[in-house]
């Protein structure tokens, strides 16, 4: 049961002066049953004049913030503690993926899941990424088996290349010439999932990296990271790192979900004025104690 | 079928074999409804009942918002508006009918906003399955951004519905509006025009008055004090017009998503003395545009932080972000059940037989009734029709079958049908219904009419509008906009704020509307010239072509190699119609049209009327046929002059339009006289009655000089004749006081505008000697013009910085892609 500490700092400047702007932060992360957010804050400077922090539609915490003095440079800093859990993957037995639209379809408790079976900005739906899928997991394999294979062909067959793609590339690209980064590879699996009547949906977070072996940790070369989560009416959400062919262990730290990432973007904002922008980012994750119990005794029962 | 036919000669080609008929029985006879109105018709002739259509159009031309200019330069600048397709004819309905589809109505509209809130809130409609999610989740009107942000109280406060009247006489329902509610000012337009063209008609019907319902509407938006504003966009010319003339008559500011801005959780509007706070919005721009921040990432004007501001409560948007979900074809057929649920009552209102193609079911009967019915989005009730190419009708399947939860198929309609006036007779048309209601303390309250769009479908299609009529059986009050409230009045001058942008486009109009005026005289010149001798013969007149070019800058014009009459024909043409040239007659026209159609609301009807003429003279005609009507546009811009006279009240944006005016004046005789200096030919005696006649001078002139002809003389009455309302020293003792009276915008511009007019006059003053000599070169003249021409446009500038900037650019943070 780690507990990491997570400082995510976002550093604009721009080359004009910004009269004023309005922003929506996605930074602070996740209370779920993997995980639980034990402390938060975020600095932002300048100072902003209004500062509301809300639960969005999916669940995610947002901070809207407005600057309204002139300012050239905006940073902001969140630093959060949470502790995560590894959930071992369910033994119950998982849905064959192609029952699932049906199951889903006729329960009206299962009604929020059927928003993630639609296409949405990033993930389109197409006979392309059924047949893709069709290929590789032939109608009878279960869900959970359908994760494996899919991880396993992108972890043969695709390349991660951070020169390739840009925000916009579509996804249909990603799957033509089979490269792209951890954002692209989610972005494909929803679509493929989808595209077979299975619901899935996109989650934004951090994985705790390890320095190469006999080296320290350089300070913020961690980054964000991104993966899937499809449901299982069975076996409720399960997530996937399609990156690292691996479901999620207690060194994912969960930050929002959406539909895709235009649901998640973890920070946003229109600015008045301000000319050409330069971005830094610098994330660390740190493990600040491994606790043999739970932080939270009285949550202790997942 | 019967075939109704009816002796009155007016109804000699009238024949309806189907569907229900407005006005005749079954049996041939009037319905009583109509019996008032067809015995008023019957004593009409035909020809008195075209005249009275063709004095509709003529006023639906003149009202405010009837004329169409595009700025971009585009072909097609001036569209033919179809304002004249008023039909004469109202569409009446008995006050026993409307009151059973008011009752109707209302229920929907009541049932709307619970709807409306619980889709925003718990979702307890979709957790029962008594609207599939699809039908909510796949809607691009459902905004997630905007859930749990609707006011808890009330969030639907307009209401609208598309109607039709079916085969046995009942009204039945479309489609539903709760966004989209265009046609309301046109409603109200129609009804205004037509109650003045038939006045004893109208008087004596006992009509239903409309009024009322404008009262409730400005209740609701006007709250505490009077700082509501109609928010519309310009990008939608035809709305746009619509939104200024219903701005105008509920008298509230119309604006634009980038006069509007989000401060510290409140809205401001951007005037020239400051921000003011809105405490309300009309909104008439689609939801997705009004914030970049949460909604459309794409729009590039919208006011960020809007929605927002409507979560924490502080701003109220009437209809609300996020209402146009409602707007949704595929809850048709899940209303009955939603109306046990939450009211349990049934629904009172016949629906269209509406399948959603989500479910599987429904799907099954579309794809086998499939020709019978009509396919629409689920959104977008707007693209009705069927009559599809089997192609097409192929390729809309395919979508169907794709993305079957976006799609709705309805039956066909069988309208009913009313009489329009066509071409000297009435003729069978297709009617639409459409009519809105206004939320009223815990109910609703219905527009008692609306607009009827009927459709002949004759050998040429054709559409027209119709008044609805509600008919009384007793005489109502008179009802305006004017209240009528016992309570004291605070006796107040203060006429509602200027918008930053108001300010601008009314300096604009008194510039462009100066050009006109110059370049019009300019051309008369030349046509009186023309007249005498053919232009390649004119020798004299070359000079005058030349410094027109000067002065207009469309290079290179007369001063290039223009030898036969065909080419220097050519090239006044040119200067008159090409319109994407800077300079030339009809780009002004159009950046003055541009300027009025942002003003509109503020400008009176007179003003609106005379403006609407100025289009006509950006139709591309024959030289000669300009040439007999050029007097025609000067005297509208004369009208103008008398009408920013006798008929604005002088407050900030008459200051900004007379500011416009006396910058452009100065200016443009600095231009002008430097033009004509600049030529070789300046000193002939033509040249020197050219200038005076374009800087309409010239009988003051002759009255002083007789026909001596003098430099300095020329001079002195174009720059320092005080008594001339043309002269530089006139106009810029003029733009002092205006200035002056301006409210303090805040920054340092506005004292350098004011410190410019000053520096200007101490030139002239300094220069009278140069000036009024004969000593100086042409040369020298022309170069202390030209420094004093900077000087003025740096006015212009400084009066730019200090009110106009309203418009700053808004981009969005840029993103990052995630990286591991």
């Amino acid at each position: 049961m780690p507990v990491f500490r997570i400082r995510h700092l976002t550093k604009y400047q721009y080359s004009g002066v910004v009269r004023h702007g309005h922003s929506e932060a996605r930074l602070i992360p996740l209370d779920m049953q993997a995980q639980k957010v034990l402390s938060w804050n975020i600095h932002i400077t300048p100072e902003p004049r209004i500062t509301h922090r809300r639960e969005d539609f999916f669940g995610n915490q947002v901070l809207y913030f407005s600057l309204e003095d002139p300012h050239q440079e905006l940073a902001v800093e969140a630093n959060s503690v949470v502790e995560t859990w590894f959930l071992p993957l369910p033994t119950k037995p998982s849905t064959r993926y192609i029952e699932i639209r049906s199951r889903i379809m006729a329960e009206p408790a299962f009604f929020s899941e059927r928003q993630y079976l639609l296409s949405s900005v990033h993930c389109p739906l197409g006979r392309e990424f059924r047949q893709f899928f069709l290929a590789i997991c032939p109608p009878n394999t279960t869900l959970l088996d359908a994760l494996g294979r899919l991880g396993e062909i992108i972890k043969k067959d695709f390349t991660y290349d951070r020169h390739f793609t840009t925000i916009h590339t579509p996804v249909m690209e990603i799957l033509k010439h089979r490269r792209g980064v951890c954002q692209d590879f989610a972005h494909l699996c929803i679509s493929l999932f989808r595209s077979v009547g299975v619901p899935a949906r996109y989650v934004s977070g951090y994985l705790e990296t390890q320095p190469p072996p006999g080296k320290e940790k350089l300070r913020g070369a961690d980054a964000s990271h991104a993966w899937f989560a499809v449901f299982d009416p069975n076996l409720g959400w399960l997530e996937f790192d399609p990156t690292n062919n691996k479901f999620p262990d207690d060194s994912y730290i969960r930050l929002a979900w959406g539909r895709d990432y235009a649901d998640v973007s973890p920070l946003k904002g229109v600015l008045y004025e301000g000319g050409s922008q330069t971005l830094q980012v610098a994330v660390d994750v740190d493990r600040i104690a491994e606790q043999k119990f739970s932080l939270i005794s009285a949550e202790t029962s997942h | 079928m019967k075939v109704y036919q009816h002796e009155n000669v007016l109804f000699q080609g009238y024949r309806v074999s189907h569907g229900y008929d407005e006005v005749f029985a079954p049996d041939g006879s009037i319905r009583p409804t109509y019996e008032f109105l067809a015995n008023y018709f019957f004593n009409l002739s035909i020809r008195e009942i075209t005249n009275r259509t063709n004095e509709l159009a003529r006023r639906l031309q003149e009202t405010s918002f009837s004329y169409s200019v595009s700025y971009s330069g585009n072909d097609k600048n001036v569209e033919p508006q179809n304002t004249a397709n008023l039909d004469c004819l109202p569409y009446l309905v008995s006050s026993q009918e409307w009151q059973k589809l008011e009752a109707g109505l209302i229920q929907r509209a009541e049932l709307f906003q619970l709807i409306l809130h619980d889709i925003y809130t718990e979702q307890r409609l979709l957790r029962k399955g008594l609207i599939p999610a699809e039908v909510i989740f796949a809607h691009p009107g459902f905004l997630r951004p905007a859930y749990r942000s609707l006011p808890a109280q009330k969030s639907l406060y307009l209401y609208g519905a598309d109607l039709y009247r079916n085969e046995a006489g009942e009204f039945v329902l479309l489609s539903d509006i709760t966004q989209d509610f265009r046609g309301m000012g046109t409603s109200l337009r129609n009804r205004i025009v037509l109650s003045q063209v038939f006045p004893s008609l109208y008087r004596e019907s006992h009509v239903h008055r409309v009024a009322v319902f404008f009262r409730t509407l400005r209740q609701i938006l006007r709250g505490e004090g009077d700082a509501a504003v109609v928010l519309s966009s310009q990008d939608n010319p035809d709305s746009f017009r619509e939104d200024a003339y219903l701005a105008q008559y509920l008298g509230f500011p119309l604006v634009q998503a980038d006069d509007l801005v989000v401060y510290a959780s409140k809205v401001y509007l951007k005037a020239v003395d400051g921000a003011k706070e809105i405490q309300s919005i009309f909104r008439r721009l689609f939801d997705a545009y009004c914030d970049s921040l949460e909604l459309s990432h794409y729009s590039q004007n919208s006011v960020p932080g809007l929605l927002a501001v409507q979560r924490m409560g502080q701003v109220q948007i009437v209809p609300a972000l996020g209402v146009s979900v409602l707007e949704n074809l595929a809850l048709i057929p899940y209303l009955p059940a939603i109306a046990k649920y939450f009211l349990g009552e049934e629904l009172r209102l016949n629906t269209i037989p509406t399948y959603w193609c989500g479910d599987e079911k429904h799907l099954k009967y579309v794809l086998k009734n499939w020709d019978k019915l009509i396919i629409l989005p689920i959104h977008d009730s707007l693209l009705r029709g069927h009559n599809l190419t089997r192609e097409k009708s192929l390729q809309l399947k395919k979508m169907v079958l794709r993305e079957p939860h976006a799609y709705v198929a309805q039956e066909i309609p069988q309208l009913s049908l009313a009489p329009v006036w066509q071409k000297g007779v009435f003729s069978p048309a297709k009617i639409f219904l459409r009519t809105f209601l206004v939320a009223e303390g815990n109910s609703y309250q219905v527009y008692p009419g609306g607009t009827a769009r009927a459709l002949v479908q004759e050998e040429v299609a054709a559409e027209y509008r119709k008044d609805i009529w509600v008919i009384a059986s007793e005489r109502e009050m008179e009802v305006s906009l004017l209240d009528r409230s016992r309570e004291k009045l605070v006796i107040s001058r203060f006429a509602g704020y200027i918008p930053s942008r108001v300010a601008d486009n009314m300096f604009w109009l008194g510039r462009y509307l100066e050009r006109i005026d110059m370049l019009t005289r300019y051309l008369l010149y030349i046509f009186d010239k023309i007249r005498e001798n053919p232009l390649a013969e004119n020798g004299l007149l070359r000079g005058v072509l030349r410094s027109l070019t000067r002065l207009t800058g469309t290079w290179p014009g007369f001063c290039g190699e223009l030898n036969n009459e065909t080419q220097l024909r050519l090239e006044l043409k040119r200067v008159i119609y090409q319109k994407e040239v800077a300079g030339t007659l009809a780009f002004n026209i159009n950046a003055f049209m541009y300027a009025g159609r942002n003003v509109a609301d503020r400008l009176s009807q007179e003003m609106n009327s005379v403006m609407g003429h100025f289009p006509s003279f950006l139709q591309e005609k024959e030289l000669e046929e300009f040439m007999a009507e050029a007097d025609q546009l000067l005297n509208y811009v004369s009208s103008m002059y008398g009408l920013i006279h006798e008929n604005m009240l002088r407050n900030h944006a008459w200051r900004f339009l007379e500011i416009g005016r006396s910058l452009e004046r100065v200016q443009l005789v600095i231009r002008l006289v430097s033009a004509f200096l600049d030529d070789e030919d300046f000193g002939s005696l033509e040249m020197f009655e050219a200038l005076l006649k374009i800087a309409d001078c010239y009988l003051s002139y002759r009255r002083r000089y007789h026909f001596r002809v003098d430099r300095a003389a020329v001079l002195d009455i174009l720059v320092y004749d005080e008594g001339n309302p043309r002269s530089l020293v006139f106009q810029l003792d003029k733009l002092t006081p205006l200035l002056e009276a301006l409210p303090p915008s805040g920054s340092h511009s506005e004292d350098l505008a004011k410190k410019n007019v000053l520096k200007t006059r101490a030139l002239l003053e300094i220069e009278e000697e140069t000036l009024m000599g004969s000593e100086a070169s042409n040369k020298d003249i022309v170069s202390l013009f030209h420094k004093m021409l900077t000087l003025t446009q740096q006015m212009g500038d400084h009066i730019r910085d200090s009110y106009f900037r309203y418009v700053e650019l808004q981009r969005q943070l840029e993103d990052l892609l995630i990286l591991e």
